[in-house]
């Protein structure tokens, strides 16, 4: 799990679990920049990421008794981050998600593996980030919990509530999206089986 | 092949199994490139796909591929491409200050109080006192140690009162501005707060005055006949105290009897004994896990009630997080950001914040209305008496 790059806050949750002010001061100093990240990545608007990122915070202090100190911190706070953000994302029921439900159950087709080698090498972070707001509000989670966050397949399905099995195909489909925004149309995917 | 499979129920083990045993000879598929570059597969399906791999260019080329774009994908999302918005620099601050305005109203009441005793009495009797031929460091000391028996308080206790309230008041219009936005709620909750100063109790005349440093603590055994005004670091209560509680500290314990009402101003309140009155508490949390025969009204940061805690009467609140497992007798009136329900109301509920949530478990016997940001989250195992009437929020 990628965390902030900061050892365990563990005095400072004790501290904070006890109410103290100072620690979680300290605690949103030391993870606020990394979940504000997160939900930038998975949410739409900067404004949808600022306002999630302090509701993150409040419902933290809610839960901070329920957290198990034996694992580690970030990891729980990402889950709880996503757990708010697909829970802000189902509430939107806005038609690209419809679309992009109603594409679930169109088969994937095979990518030419030079094509796709090509597509990667070309691309840079920032078109990425770009692609992914064109993204619907399933394979943008998954992808974030994933590559941001590096929850396992099994959070990845609790928090989306599919199957675990399911998870690989949600975070295929999700790539392909991805690379059909990167590309602007669906070409690189019509390749077929080399 | 796949004679380890744990998962007799998993499709994607079906798909693999289909495809490594019909397929390795020709070419891998997407998924199982995906699942091997991100070492999902297990040890045998991996070596299997590693061995294809070395021999067909076209796979190794597909593996690499998919591999590059993970890396670019990590690598596009932990890119630190804004700074932290001043919005949310500035909530740190807020965070923090929301934390300690309880200590700051406390600290500044202290210093008015004292302001205010020494001005208006202690200073004109120290004069008297010294026309009088009596030493004036003495009487700082009579006072003191003295105190409790001197008619005078009653009068100063309702300066102090007033004093109280004002700032609470103050420093809660400006905490929950933000957090509840609109302006109806904001007029509702001052006048909420008039009506409360309007309903605090006058002060008996038998009352014992604790401040013992630290912690200040009523013992298993002992009954305080009278009010008791307690002020330290931490008020402890495992006796009994018949007549009305007032607290001025940072962590307050209730683990006795209470006969009269609690008036707490401390950064966390908790109610494991009974109190056969009400609970008025300005505190950043407040958490009832015992008996409170009448009602809640509340102004923190959080107010939980336990599966185990009962509140007879109502519940009025103008917190930012309020959760309800146990039970409460009537109503409850929620200023609340989130607001979750998981026990039994035997009234209704009006309700305005951000969201309310009915976990299962929960029942509500009277109507339900929830002005918020977000429809009510009503779970399966919730009963409710009515649908709750919802309406949209307008900031």
């Amino acid at each position: 799990m990628s965390s902030p790059g900061i050892a365990e806050p563990t005095e400072a949750i004790a501290r904070a679990k006890a109410g103290d002010a100072q620690a979680w001061g300290q605690l949103y100093h030391d993870y606020a920049p990394a979940i504000f990240r997160f939900c930038r990545r998975a949410l739409p608007t900067r404004e949808d990421a600022e306002d999630a990122t302090m509701e993150v915070f409040m419902k933290l202090k809610g839960k901070i008794n329920q957290y198990d100190s034996s694992r580690p911190f970030s990891g729980w706070l990402y889950k709880v981050a996503a757990n708010h953000c697909w829970d802000t994302l189902r509430r939107r029921r806005i038609r690209q998600d419809k679309e992009t439900e109603d594409s679930d159950e169109l088969p994937l087709e095979h990518p030419d593996p030079s094509q796709l080698d090509r597509l990667i090498e070309q691309r840079s972070s920032a078109e990425v980030r770009k692609a992914l707001a064109c993204l619907g509000k399933r394979a943008r989670m998954a992808l974030v919990m994933r590559y941001y966050s590096d929850m396992s397949y099994d959070e990845i399905a609790d928090e989306l509530g599919v199957r675990r099995a399911f998870v690989g195909v949600v975070l295929l489909r999700a790539r392909h999206e991805l690379r059909n925004a990167l590309e602007g149309n669906a070409a690189l995917a019509a390749g077929g089986k080399a | 092949m796949n004679e380890s499979s744990n998962n007799p129920d998993d499709r994607l083990d079906e798909h693999l199994d289909e495809h490594l045993d019909d397929h390795l000879d020709d070419h891998l598929d997407e998924m199982t490139g995906m699942l091997y570059v991100e070492g999902q597969l297990d040890r045998q399906r991996a070596q299997q796909v590693s061995a294809h791999a070395q021999d067909c260019p076209s796979c190794r080329t597909l593996l690499r591929a998919l591999e590059r774009e993970s890396r670019l994908l990590t690598r596009s999302m932990l890119e630190e491409d804004e700074p932290l918005p001043s919005r949310l620099a500035a909530f740190q601050q807020s965070a923090r200050k929301s934390m300690q305005w309880i200590w700051g109203a406390v600290f500044g009441l202290a210093a008015t109080g004292a302001y205010a005793l020494y001005t208006e009495y202690v200073e004109p009797m120290q004069h008297r006192f010294e026309e009088a031929g009596f030493g004036g460091s003495s009487v700082l000391n009579l006072m003191i140690f003295q105190g409790a028996f001197w008619k005078g308080w009653q009068s100063m206790l309702t300066l102090l009162e007033v004093l109280a309230l004002l700032t609470i008041a103050g420093s809660a219009v400006v905490f929950l501005r933000r957090r509840l936005r609109g302006r109806g709620s904001v007029f509702a909750m001052m006048v909420a707060g008039i009506c409360a100063a309007a309903s605090m109790p006058s002060p008996a005349m038998a009352t014992e005055f604790r401040n013992l440093g630290d912690t200040v603590e009523v013992a298993k055994d002992e009954t305080i006949k009278g009010d008791l005004f307690a002020h330290g670091h931490h008020v402890k209560i495992e006796g009994t105290v018949d007549g009305d509680l007032y607290v001025f500290c940072q962590g307050a314990d209730i683990e006795g009897h209470v006969t009269g009402d609690v008036i707490a101003f401390a950064q966390m309140l908790r109610v494991n004994g009974k109190v056969d009155g009400n609970i008025r508490s300005f505190t950043n949390t407040t958490l009832v896990s015992g008996n409170v025969t009448k009602n809640l009204l509340t102004f923190a940061e959080t107010v939980t009630i336990d599966p185990a805690g009962k509140v007879g009467g109502s519940i009025t609140t103008f917190v930012n997080t309020l959760t309800v497992d146990g039970g409460v007798g009537r109503d409850v009136l929620a200023f609340v950001n989130e607001t979750n329900i998981a026990g039994n109301i035997g009234g209704g509920i009006q309700a305005q914040g951000n969201t309310l949530r009915f976990n299962s478990g929960a029942q509500v016997n009277g109507p339900v209305k929830f002005k918020g940001n977000r429809p009510p989250d009503v779970s399966s195992g919730a009963k409710l008496a009515l649908p709750v009437a919802f309406t949209q929020q307008t900031i």
